[in-house]
């Protein structure tokens, strides 16, 4: 009983005014303290701040428990380095900063400070075309998948690569303008032995190249995530103490438990997000490496894929060629003839020529022998390097979550020949959430939708 | 301790003997008997069943009402015995869970009666993947 008397104002013998003067003392507080919380919401819901926030807070509720426990899942929620902007928002414009050609830059200058994209000024006349076959290739390599990586070791080893993860050989005019894009989710760890295994190799192939990783996420559950945890917080501040100090602590300690357990309960049920769509991933990234450069000719790479010898061209053919065509999992060898999955590259005129990619195909499988027969119903036929070449490592791993078969598969790819007409770029629709410039890479957040 | 040693290694090797993924051959070996059987052809079989399981005897699929086990896929909405769907006719007359095994002799048995009784088309990759270019499916060693 004692220890209440400070913070309320007046005696016990006036409990009346006492308890007014309390009440008030409460709406100020909690006025306040949803003013704060809106600035920070409005300021982009930059949740790796919340700590801060519950911090500042915690005198009053009396217990660190929900500010730890806020703290850990929000540090859950952002898989990435660095801290996102404000998402950019609709998705036709182009986007500053991403040209680093070395041909004179004529499109609209950096105007946000998201890039940092230095543009070169050698002029391509002066360099001659890059040889047919790269000199610098070194055929067989050691693919191991049991050592940690380090991703800023990895950009400090490829000094050349700039900002996004663009290249262009310096000494070459390269004729392959290549965007390589892989259809991600939740794979982090993969991602990295992708790059430190293919930033070299991509190199010494003389490409003019960017990588553009495409993270599926859904829309409500970046939005919502952020609404809950403030809110969660709050009631925790509106406790007041009551007459009893022990019934104020027990109280207390419930409602940061309650908190605490909510907001992991939350986090880890949405963090289930909606089922995976490959394909429509791959639409997506095709636009929007567009927006960035001129490429002709895109490289479609799942993101446990790794080639064991780079005389395997990352590029493009005279027909849609398949790259991953001997992967360990098969046993170094095609599983089917009509098998195009794993590591694909269209040029920019045989992706429009077949309407994309298929958006239908929800869960794991069937898009790959989609793809296929709309290539060949469109008079195209599979080009392949041979067996050796062709040799893949593919990173092992449990099925993903939110991924499981898709038991529609055969029934779709049975009609792509009908379907290909309406089902592709020419119904694509998506939301960009976000676009991260990092050192070795561009990673494109995307709401993609559910299936319909 | 002489004891333990072989214990050791039937202890280890145990769930390595379960955890069997056919190649092509060797099913085809396994199969070769029902060659024909439903007018379905070796390859057409053997092709069906990559596209289906991927050869993994373990394969095990959960959808909405029904799960489809082993290297058939076969579901227990109507075939198998098992306590998602209590209501099964159980055609086969046999626990789901047999299908999981190594030993697919119960697994053919059943995919017979299917053979029989619905056809080839019970599996869709059949006809979506599995009517042309069936040579790559021939095992050239049998």
């Amino acid at each position: 009983m004692r220890l209440r008397e400070p913070l309320l104002s007046g005696s016990a013998a006036m409990p009346g005014a006492s308890l007014q003067r309390a009440c008030r003392l409460l709406v100020a507080v909690c006025a306040l303290h949803l003013g704060v919380t809106l600035v920070y919401y409005l300021a982009g819901r930059d949740l790796s701040r919340l700590p801060q926030l519950v911090g500042v807070s915690t005198p009053l509720q009396g217990g660190s428990n929900s500010a730890a426990a806020i703290g850990q899942s929000s540090g859950e929620l952002r898989t990435g380095g660095a801290r996102p902007p404000p998402p950019l928002g609709a998705s036709s414009q182009p986007r500053p900063g991403g040209d680093s050609s070395p041909v004179v830059d004529s499109g609209p200058g950096p105007a946000s400070n998201l890039t940092s994209v230095p543009v070169p000024h050698t002029t391509a006349l002066s360099l001659p075309a890059c040889p047919e076959e790269s000199p610098l290739l070194v055929g067989p390599m050691l693919i191991e998948f049991n050592m940690p990586v380090d991703l800023e070791l990895v950009a400090k080893q490829n000094p050349n690569v700039k900002m996004g993860g663009r290249y262009a050989p310096r000494d070459c005019v390269s004729p392959h303008k290549v965007a390589i894009i892989i259809p991600f989710r939740n794979r982090q760890e993969h991602l990295k032995y992708w790059l430190y295994y293919l930033h070299p190799v991509l190199q010494r192939q003389q490409l003019d190249y960017g990588i553009y990783v495409i993270n599926q996420q859904s829309k409500w559950k970046e939005e919502f995530l952020s609404d809950l945890l403030l809110i969660l917080h709050l009631p925790s501040l509106l406790y007041f103490p009551p007459p009893r100090e022990r019934e104020r602590e027990r109280n207390a300690d419930l409602t940061t438990a309650a908190t605490a357990a909510a907001t992991t309960a939350a986090t880890t049920t949405l963090a289930g997000d909606t089922i995976f769509n490959r394909a429509k991933l791959l639409n997506v990234g095709f636009q929007e490496a567009l927006k960035d450069y001129d490429y002709t000719c895109f490289v479609f790479s799942d993101v446990d894929l790794i080639p064991m010898n780079d005389h395997n061209a990352y590029r493009c053919f005279s027909q849609p060629r398949h790259i991953s065509v001997a992967m360990d999992k098969f046993g170094f060898s095609l599983p089917y003839v009509q098998y195009f999955g794993g590591v694909s590259a269209l040029s920019k005129q045989q992706f429009l020529t077949i309407n994309g990619f298929p958006n239908n195909y929800w869960g794991w499988g069937g898009e790959d022998d989609d793809i296929f027969n709309r290539l060949v119903f469109r008079g195209m036929s599979i080009s392949r390097p041979n067996a050796v070449v062709g040799r893949c490592r593919m990173i092992r791993h449990s099925r993903d979550k939110k991924n499981e078969p898709n038991p529609q598969r055969f029934d779709r790819i049975a009609h792509t020949k009908e379907t290909m007409l309406s089902d592709g770029l020419n119904s694509l629709t998506y939301q960009v959430l976000d676009v991260q410039r990092y050192p070795l890479y561009t990673q494109i957040t995307v709401d993609i939708g559910t299936p319909s | 301790m002489r004891f333990f040693v072989p214990l050791f290694l039937v202890g280890i090797l145990f769930p390595a003997i379960l955890a069997k993924q056919f190649t092509k051959c060797e099913l085809s070996q396994l199969l070769k008997d029902i060659d024909g059987y439903g007018g379905i052809a070796l390859p057409e079989l053997i092709c069906t069943m990559f596209h289906t399981s991927g050869y993994d005897t373990q394969a095990i699929v959960e959808n909405n009402e029904s799960t489809e086990y082993g290297l058939f896929q076969i579901s227990n909405k109507l075939w198998c015995k098992s306590s998602q769907v209590p209501q099964s006719r159980n055609i086969c007359d046999i626990s789901c869970d047999k299908f999981l095994d190594d030993d697919i002799t119960d697994d053919i048995m059943c995919a017979k009666k299917i053979l029989d009784i619905k056809g080839i088309d019970y599996w869709l990759a059949h006809k979506a993947l599995c009517t042309e270019k069936l040579e790559q499916w021939l095992c050239e060693k049998l």
